[in-house]
């Protein structure tokens, strides 16, 4: 199991090597000049060739290079260069609450993708199947950041039933403020009782979790219903039926224990390029979180950040698929056994 | 003698828009004793499958069954589907390796049966499924309880499978092509098995196969099925040594074993008929070797071989040739 | 030439199956909700021929802004209202809707054209080229295709077409990775191994007798990607790392309307629709013709 881990972890690393090679290049010889950027438009060209310097600019670039991974291994990421704070300190205050949108989303597409799966698959093809089909697909064809200002004309606007924006009210500062615990405020709320902060943070996570759960609820949900069909035609389920198993045992365990390790396959897929997707949600939700940061930098050609953004969607990849291949091997003893051999 | 099972006139039809497209099985009459092992024997698709799904109730969607099932004394109602019964009849299948799913353990699987039809708690529950693991002859119950399928033998498996197929003590078991997977040994070692198991328990078998050889080691009957009927029954030794039916004939001669060396195998020439509608006369008229005219008119019965009580054949020219 | 003549009279197995196509069609007889799918496609493409004719307001759907009318509510003279420059929302969305598809095809097909020719050589030749194709193809797919769309477009400087081009660089490893598998099961059929070993060379093998016939499934995916790229260049134009102001672009369009959201919620709500349906009609398409591909594929 750990060599297994590690060989994973090892072929992440080289991804990331690559790819912040290609974009560390990128920003070294793009046409939008961070240097101008940095300096703004009234920069002459002598603060320009002094900020260049400043910034290294003027070195070889194998050189920049190494200093750069020698500044990630350090904790030393550079400084942002539109709000001029050490990038890794705009990631380690904004990443909680941008991970907490994501799991939470990401557990409530799967737990609502697996059953609306099953349910489809009760009678395919008739009605109910087909209704679930279009929501499925709806889900995965819907712009998330549409879906947002939908959801807020629905629910804020025409019923007032749920707060906008934001993930706290401003009020819960005063009234009842978090202590910071694991920096995961929705979760710290929780495990210090502070139920007035936690009951507040939920009503904020609710219409920002539906838009970005919608995409993968619909994948998940089309995943397994596809892996369900095929393992209703298995042996096994017709021997539980021989036996006379009540449906429901067959169809909700039986069954669905043998479809889901191909759903979290799709399910960690989804949940890393759901990150993506957190930018577009966070915008228009207004959420803390680093999306919003990740918008800016994009729009300002902020390189240090683009380069930590860049890693960042590695790495989101990566915990995602050992997270799916850890819980593969909890559900099936046949997958347990093949990674144990070390593969 | 009471019967565990008795079959009347079984038919089966799939229909597509009121028309009838299928009808794999057309009649078919069977009867299982206390503690008897019946051979149902006849090449793929002529209804061996197909009927013990009907005892089990299992039949694919779309197949209407007319006729009479009986387990035991009560009549089964065919009009509407019925849930399976692991406590009457249990079934053993072709493939143990399909059999049992693969991520639950065997034990776990056997206790969902167990909890099913008997009410005990979960410790009397362990300790009923590991007393039928080591009937069955598995050398380490508990390890096997603790199994998944992968970790285990082919020839454990169906070991298990039966052990499964007894937890709840039903009167009927059904065994489909139980050793057709497994090596010829292990096969062996199973067949016995069952007929200890038989000795001990007193439940009937039906045992669907194609394998002549096993009906002969184990089978009290025999029931030879040809295109949705039966078209010879009785004792096991007086069907094959002294068989009436061409067809049952046909198969003999293809089996190895009885051959001597030297003498060419014969094998019936043509197959089975995918579908099974609008037959007139007998419907093995077209492979038959002895046909007359009168067979593709005359719709053969069931008529008592001369000679050999409790035999019959359904063939107008039986007792002639 | 003569050895050219035998090699193609050879019977062409993979031409034995009806193909995804004449499948395709057969799909659709029987699946209402793919012919709703492709009813929906229709529209758009209709759109994108006909928009600036049909478009009530053709000189506002360019850009032409007319503020005495801002902010109008939908009504009989603007169906679906006007934005808070004053210009007609339904001609904005029709006029847009040719540069939406063309970005989208064009993104596909400079994809294809990248991806294809990569994918046969590897999958046709093997050995280090392939290897080195594969490694490079698995970085790709080993990071959010959007995400790397994203952090190029703000590399290269926001506009509609450094956006298409950044899709196309993310998205064409799919591709490839379609056609190298195609090749290799392609390039082991009898047909094939009779033409190498009578000597054909690799230049003629490979496009008359291997991409032909693998080309149709990636075909098939590329008419289903195209809805995705318009949902991705939507998404960039959203954030502002895609089309520009006064472009008719849909996703632009949204963001424009997103600060009024609330007192004015049809600019917004309208332009999203136009991403939705398209991108619907392609997906609902694509779902029922998927299983003839590969059921297990996802990408965004």
């Amino acid at each position: 199991m750990w060599r297994f881990i590690a060989s994973r972890i090892g072929s992440a690393l080289l991804v990331l090597l690559v790819l912040t090679l290609v974009v560390f290049i990128f920003t070294r010889v793009i046409p939008s000049d961070p240097a101008v950027v940095y300096a703004g438009p009234k920069a002459t060209p002598d603060m320009l060739e002094r900020i260049r310097s400043e910034l290294g600019f003027d070195r070889p670039l194998p050189i920049q290079y190494f200093d750069y991974l020698k500044g990630l291994v350090t904790g030393d990421w550079g400084n942002s260069l539109s709000t001029r704070r050490p990038v890794l300190m705009e990631f380690a205050t904004r990443l909680p609450a941008t991970l907490e949108l994501l799991f939470a989303a990401i557990a409530f597409g799967l737990v609502a993708g697996v059953i609306l799966g099953v349910l489809a698959v009760r009678r395919p093809g008739k009605l109910l199947d087909g209704c679930i089909r279009f929501l499925a697909i709806g889900g995965i064809s819907m712009p998330a950041f549409w879906l947002g200002l939908l959801l807020q004309v629905l629910f804020v606007g025409g019923l007032g039933t749920l707060p906008a924006t934001g993930q706290f009210s401003k009020e819960v500062d005063y009234v009842a403020p978090i202590d910071s615990v694991t920096g995961f405020a929705l979760f710290d709320a929780f495990i210090t009782g502070n139920w007035v902060a936690w009951s507040d943070g939920l009503a904020h996570l609710i219409l920002p979790m539906l838009t970005l759960a919608a995409y993968p609820m619909g994948l998940i949900a089309r995943m397994t219903r596809a892996s369900m069909l095929e393992v209703q035609s298995q042996d096994y389920i017709f021997t539980a039926n021989a036996y006379g198993l009540r449906d429901r045992l067959i169809k909700w365990r039986l069954a669905l224990k043998n479809a889901i390790p191909p759903t979290l396959t799709v399910t960690g897929l989804s949940a890393a390029y759901a990150l993506t997707g957190t930018f577009f949600v966070e915008v228009v939700f207004n959420w803390p979180g680093i999306g919003q940061f990740a918008a800016n930098a994009m729009l300002a050609v902020d390189y240090p950040s683009i380069l930590a953004i860049t890693i960042l969607g590695a790495a989101a990849y990566l915990v995602a698929n050992l997270i799916v291949d850890i819980l593969q091997a909890r559900i099936d003893p046949r997958i347990r056994e093949a990674q144990g051999a070390g593969s | 003698m009471n019967n565990i099972l008795t079959i009347e006139q079984l038919r089966v039809e799939f229909s597509e828009r009121g028309q009838v497209t299928n009808q794999p099985l057309r009649g078919i009459d069977l009867r299982i004793g206390a503690g008897e092992i019946l051979g149902v024997v006849g090449e793929t698709g002529c209804g061996k499958s197909l009927t013990g799904l009907a005892v089990l109730g299992l039949l694919p969607t779309g197949a209407k069954p007319t006729g009479r099932i009986a387990i035991d004394g009560a009549d089964l109602d065919l009009t509407k589907p019925f849930p399976g019964r692991g406590d009457v009849v249990s079934l053993v299948f072709q493939n143990p390796g399909n059999a049992f799913n693969p991520v639950f353990t065997l034990g776990y699987q056997m206790d969902q049966v167990v909890r099913r039809h008997k009410s005990l708690d979960k410790r009397a529950r362990r300790t009923h499924i590991l007393g039928y693991l080591e009937q069955v002859g598995l050398p380490d119950p508990e390890r096997v309880y603790e199994s998944y399928a992968h970790e285990l033998s082919g020839g454990m498996l169906q070991r298990a499978m039966i052990a499964m197929a007894l937890v709840c003590e039903p009167k009927l078991l059904i065994l489909d092509e139980p050793t057709t997977a497994l090596d010829v040994t292990i096969a062996k070692q199973i067949l016995e098995l069952v007929l200890s198991l038989r000795d001990r328990f007193g439940f009937g078998v039906m045992l669907i196969t194609h394998n002549l050889g096993i009906v002969r080691e184990i089978c009290d009957r025999v029931a030879v099925l040809y295109a949705g009927r039966v078209i010879e029954t009785g004792e096991t030794s007086r069907v094959l040594e002294d068989s009436s039916h061409p067809y049952t004939r046909g198969l003999l001669g293809a089996l190895p074993a009885r051959n001597l060396p030297g003498v060419p195998l014969v094998a019936i020439k043509g197959s089975v008929p995918a579908r099974l509608v609008g037959i007139t006369g007998c419907a093995f008229a077209d492979r038959c070797p002895i046909a007359i005219d009168a067979c593709r008119t005359i719709d053969p019965a069931q008529v008592p071989v001369p000679g050999s009580p409790g035999h019959v054949a359904a063939c107008i020219r039986t007792g002639e040739v | 030439m003569s050895i050219l003549t035998t090699s193609t009279k050879l019977p062409d197995f993979a031409s034995m199956d009806p193909g995804p196509f004449r499948r395709m069609l057969r799909v659709l007889g029987k699946d209402r909700l793919a012919l709703f799918g492709v009813i929906l496609i229709i529209l758009v493409l209709v759109a994108a021929a006909l928009g600036q004719w049909i478009a009530p307001y053709p000189e506002e759907g360019f850009g032409v802004t007319n503020v005495p009318n801002r902010n109008l509510a939908p009504s009989f003279e603007h169906l679906l209202g006007t934005d808070q420059l004053g210009r007609d929302i339904l001609s904005r969305i029709l006029v847009g809707a040719r540069p939406a598809m063309t970005v989208a095809l064009g993104v596909v097909a400079l994809a294809a054209v990248i991806g294809i020719p990569l994918g046969a050589i590897a999958g046709y030749r093997g050995g280090w080229i392939d290897n080195l194709l594969m490694r490079v193809t698995e970085i790709f797919q080993a990071f959010p295709p959007l995400l790397l769309a994203m952090i190029m477009v703000a590399l290269l400087g926001p506009s509609l077409q450094n956006a298409g081009i950044a899709l196309a660089i993310s998205w064409w490893p799919w591709y490839s990775r379609l056609v190298r598998a195609e090749v290799r099961t392609l390039r082991e059929r009898s047909y094939v191994e009779a033409a190498r070993s009578i000597g054909v060379s690799a230049w003629i093998i490979v496009p008359r007798h291997i991409l032909r016939n693998s080309l149709t499934p990636v075909l098939v995916q590329a008419t289903v990607d195209i809805g995705t790229v318009v949902l991705a260049a939507g998404s960039l134009a959203f954030i502002g790392l895609g089309a520009q102001p006064p472009e008719p672009d849909w996703g632009l369009m949204i963001a424009e309307g997103r600060g009024v959201i609330f007192t004015h919620w049809w600019i917004s709500t309208f332009p999203g629709l136009a991403i939705f349906v398209t991108v619907l009609g392609f997906n609902l398409l694509g779902d029922s013709i998927r299983d003839i591909l590969d059921p297990r594929q996802v990408k965004r």
